[in-house]
Order: structure tokens, then sequence, then C-alpha cells
């Protein structure tokens, strides 16, 4: 069985728990969590998946407690450092043209905490004026000297051990979620500096990089159509389909220093950019809350968690991921 | 033209404290994130403290506050394409006590001393010759008191210590590099040397008539600068640019564009150095 690493970054608050919820929520109990997807439906349908032995108790109490919270129409808060860092493994098995995919995904959850407490203090500390001949050198030889190799708070101990792995170059794909209206100068640079560094831990090969931009039906910056649940597969591929477009002009335009870094840099392979939102109909952060009442429960419905995951996971088995729509 | 990298023409950009590198600095960090309005694309920039401040800065920006009028650095490297074109900017700042030493004097003994004796110059100097294909000196105008009521540049730009200052130092850098690559005699008449060297005069926002008239300018409130220049060097520019399109200021906080970061003549000057370095 093939063993994929996909890290997931992102700055704070951009909704890197609520995505893995949506997605582990979803195949947990897909009455809870019903999803609108580009993908085709057989391929949806063929997804299995199974957390990492011992730890299937408390991840799916761990994920079914956030999922309550977003029934009650409370929006997920930020991973505190102590939490986000215990990785989620999980083996997902998806169809393709080759049979039957099996990936043993380890969801390294890159806390947006990690970033103000560990990263920044890190990138605002080196003022050596040259440029360094190993960035990531400079950069972990920094981040040595600034904590030590064993800090007494256990929270920046497990903030340095995420870091450290991530810039060691241990995930064979990367999704990175951004938010699509507030991307700052300042987020845009810390997450340039993070991928050089990884950058220079993997040379030979090239990282494949998702980018999702979260939150894009709340921000109104995608226009789907409002009976969407209503419309068929066809018609919702086809609509979703014009968005991949969209969304790689956006990023290119409000993130050029990224776009370069994934696109010209030479360490990474920018496979997609793509829209999503956790909560359809939703008016701010607070998930929009319905009820079926045939089958007597609430749910939310999320606009396109799987395309990104998939058209990943596609990727990294070599298969072209034009193949899941 | 010899070239100190063969893949990237290397620029370093220097001048007195309050000349206004650091904001032209963050111009180029501007423009490089805008690239399809531009042509200029950031590809690296260092050291990363400097690149989050900046960053900030253009956040802060956004919301209407200005940046700070100057930070403490020695060096900011922005590693970039212009049209295509490889280029490496580094923004170096002098030690008030380097600008001190070459304010002081202009005469060809105090520079052959300072020379042979001044650690700072030396290593200036040796960084300018070894790691840069091309010199931008920064020349503020706000040097000078300016008289509004003046009816020509002569009566309008006052000297002051500032601006002296300012003069003696600029011209002491380019005769002690002339010096240093051409190993003649510093005064009388010589071979030129084939650094190209632009003078960026700055803020020009804050005096719309220096920009019809750059030469004229330089050649009214500093005709040492520019004579080393004409008598020194083959290839120079004089450049009027600004950072901003208009300004205000703000107290003594600085100043803050009253329409983003829309720069005048800082492309310009690329197009300069890309028409020197990358005839066809």
């Amino acid at each position: 069985m093939m063993v994929t690493r996909i890290g997931l970054i992102g700055l704070s608050g951009v909704g890197k728990t609520t995505y893995i919820a949506i997605i582990i929520g979803h195949l947990l109990n897909p009455l809870r969590v019903r999803v609108i997807e580009p993908i085709r439906p057989e391929l949806l349908e063929s997804i299995d998946f199974s957390f990492e032995s011992g730890t299937e108790a408390f991840w799916a109490e761990g994920i079914a407690s956030i999922v309550d919270m977003m029934l009650e129409g409370t929006p997920v808060v930020a991973s505190e450092i102590s939490k986000g860092l215990k990785e989620l493994r999980v083996t997902i098995k998806v169809d393709s043209p080759e049979g039957t995919l099996t990936s043993e995904i380890s969801f390294g959850d890159f806390s947006g905490e990690v970033f103000t407490t560990i990263v920044d203090p890190v990138l605002q500390s080196m003022i050596e004026e040259s440029p360094p001949p190993s960035f990531k050198n400079a950069f972990l030889s920094t981040l040595e000297r600034m904590f030590g190799p064993t800090p007494a708070d256990p929270a920046i101990a497990k903030g340095l051990e995420i870091v450290r792995k991530f810039v060691s170059g241990m995930y064979d794909g990367i999704i990175m979620l951004l938010d699509p209206v507030n991307v700052k100068n300042v987020s845009q640079v810390r997450l340039f500096y993070l991928l050089k560094a990884v950058g220079e831990s993997v040379s030979g090969r090239r990282i494949p990089v998702i980018v999702l931009f979260t939150k894009s039906l709340t921000y109104g910056i995608v226009n789907i159509p409002r009976d969407i649940e209503k419309r068929d597969h066809v018609q919702i591929r086809n609509i979703y389909m014009g968005l991949l477009d969209i969304a790689k002009t956006r990023f290119r335009g409000l993130c050029n220093l990224l776009y370069g870094k994934l696109v010209r840099g030479g360490e990474y392979d920018l496979i997609s950019v793509h829209f999503y939102d956790a909560y359809l109909h939703a008016k701010d952060s607070a998930p929009a809350v319905m009820y079926d009442p045939q089958q007597k429960v609430k749910y939310i419905v999320s606009f396109a968690p799987y395309a990104p995951l998939l058209s990943l996971i596609y990727t990294l088995n070599g298969l072209d991921p034009k193949h899941i729509y | 033209m010899i070239r100190i990298s063969d893949d990237r023409i290397r620029l370093v950009l220097t001048g007195v404290a309050g000349a206004g590198k650091t904001v032209l600095a963050l111009t180029y960090f501007a423009l490089g994130l805008r690239p399809d309005e531009s042509n200029y694309r950031i590809v690296d920039i260092y050291p990363p403290a400097f690149a989050l401040k900046f960053a900030k800065w253009l956040d802060d920006l956004n919301e209407g506050t200005p940046p700070p009028a100057t930070i403490g650095y020695e060096e900011i490297t922005i590693v970039a394409e212009y049209r295509g074109v490889p280029i490496t900017t580094t923004f170096r700042s002098m030690s008030g006590e380097l600008i001190a030493i070459l304010g002081k004097d202009h005469s060809e003994e105090y520079l052959k001393y300072l020379s042979r004796t001044n650690k700072q110059l030396r290593e200036i100097i040796e960084y300018i010759m070894y790691r840069s294909d091309m010199l931008i000196l920064a020349y503020d105008p706000t040097a000078f008191r300016f008289n509004p009521h003046g009816k020509n540049f002569e009566e309008q730009f006052i000297q002051t210590k500032e601006s002296i200052q300012q003069s003696r130092v600029l011209a002491n850098l380019l005769l002690a590099l002339y010096f240093r690559r051409s190993k003649k005699r510093l005064f009388g008449r010589v071979e030129k040397i084939d650094t190209p060297v632009c003078v960026a005069i700055t803020k020009t926002d804050l005096f719309p008539n220096i920009r019809t008239e750059p030469l004229e300018w330089l050649r009214t409130v500093d005709g040492l600068l520019l004579g080393i220049l004409k008598n020194r060097y083959k290839k120079w520019k004089i450049a009027p640019i600004a950072a901003y399109e208009k300004a205000r200021k703000i107290g003594d906080k600085g100043y803050v564009p009253e329409n983003g970061i829309k720069p005048y003549g800082v492309l310009e000057i690329l197009d300069y150095i890309v028409g020197i370095f990358h005839k066809k």
C-alpha cells in the first residue's frame, strides 16, 4: 500500500481544521455532512476510509464533536497549537481507471498558530544582510538558536516538531488553503518562506501542490446557482470546470509571489487551484444548518471539498486528475 | 560591457540616510507583487525580516497608515525579473559614521587619505566593484530648503548643511570608486570608467518641476556631482523618481500616498539598465 503524506498549510483562521472535519465528517456520516461535488458520483460513492489503528475512537469522537458544533451553528474555532498537531492518519480507498487506489494519508495540520508562535518570530529575527547559501539551514539554525532543542513548553515543543518535519520535506503533496479575500501581503510572505525552506529539502523531485480557496461562496467570490443542490452532476461539473480557471487567475493576481514560487521555482508543481466552501448558503463564518424532516437530522452542505483532495491523490498516484470529474 | 555575473544584472543602490532608499525598496517590492502591471516580478527577497516588514507596510498603506520614515538595515536584496531579464538589486545603507566622514571635506588629499585608511569606505567601494554591475545613487531634493517663491531652480533650492553633506558624500563615493577602478590620478584629465551610474532624484512628487528638467536641476544645485559624472564616467543617467504619485505629510510620521504606490520613473531606471546590458 502506498503511503501518501499530505500536508495542509494555511494561516490562522483560514479553515484547515474545518476542511479536515468536513471531509472526515462526511465519511463518518454523510447524512450530517452532505456535499455537492463536481467529481463523478460513482467516484464519490467509491470512497472508503479507515482511521489508523488505535486512533479510531479518538478521531471519530473528535471529528464528531466538531461536526456537532457545526450543526449547532457554531463556527469552528482556530486550532490551538497543542490540539492541531496530533497527526490524523487515514487510509482512503478510491476508484480510478487503474483500479482501486489505496492511500494512507497523513494530514499534517500545520496549525496557523504555529506561524504566529514559531515561524514568524524566526523570520523576523532573520535580519542577516546577505542571502545565505541555504535558506533552509539558516531557518533551522535560527529556530534552534531561538527555541533550543527541547523547549520546556510542550506546546512550543510540538510546534517545533511539526515545523521541523514540514521543512524536512516529508510530505509528498501539499494542500495550501487560502482566504480568497483577505490574503494579506504578510500572509503571502510567510507562506513564501515556508515553501522556500521546504523546497530546498526536496531536490530531485517536485512536490505537487493544490491551492484551495476557502469560504468562497460566503464571500460571494463564486457565483453558483441558488438551486445548485437540484442540479445534476453534469451541470455541477460544468459550472465547476469554469471556476477552476477563475480560481487560478485569482491566485495569480492575489498571490503572485506564491504563484511564482509554485510555478517557476522548480521545486513544486501547481496542479490546480480550487474554490471550496465548508457551508453552502452561509452568510458569515457560522455554518448554515438545515434540517431533513424525512431523516429527522440536522445537516450542513459543503461545496466541493473532495475535488482538491482527489486531484492530489490522483496526481500522487501518477494519474491525470481530470479523470475525477 | 563586462558584467560581474553572467546570469543576472546586479545593482547596488545607496545614498545618505533619509534619501529615500527604503521607500524605493518598498516600491520595487510592491511592483514585484503586481508583475502583470509592472513586468517586474519578485523571485526572492532577503532578509526575511524586511520582507515581512515591507509586506506589513503595504498592508498598512492599504489601510492609510504611512510606513515609518526610515528603518535601520545594512542591506536588502531583491531578486527579480524585469521584462524577463534577471535583475538583483541590493539596497545598501551607509553608516552614519561613513556619511559623516565622507561629508566632511572634498579634496584630493582628503579622499586619498580616506581611501587608504578608512575601512568602511574601502568595504563599500569593494562591494560596489565586485558585487554590482551598476551603481544607483539616491539623491534627496528635500535636503535643500525649498523656497516656493523662487523663479528658478537656483532661487527655489537653497543649500543647507544636509544638502552640502549629501553632495560631498556622493561625490566622494563616486571619486573613490573611480580611483579604485581606474588606478589613475584622482583629479585632472583622465580616462573615464565604464561603470554605469544612475543618480535617482527621489521624492519628486513634492517637486514636479524637477521632472521636466532633471539635468538642469542637478547642474544648478550640485555642479560638483554632475561634473564628476561627466568627466569620470562613460555612462550615467539622471532619473527623477517618486514612489508615490501624490503624497501628503502626516505630521512627523512621514508621507502617505494619496493613491497607493504608483511610482514615477522607477521602472524607467530598469529600462535604462536593461538597455545597457541586454542590447541585442
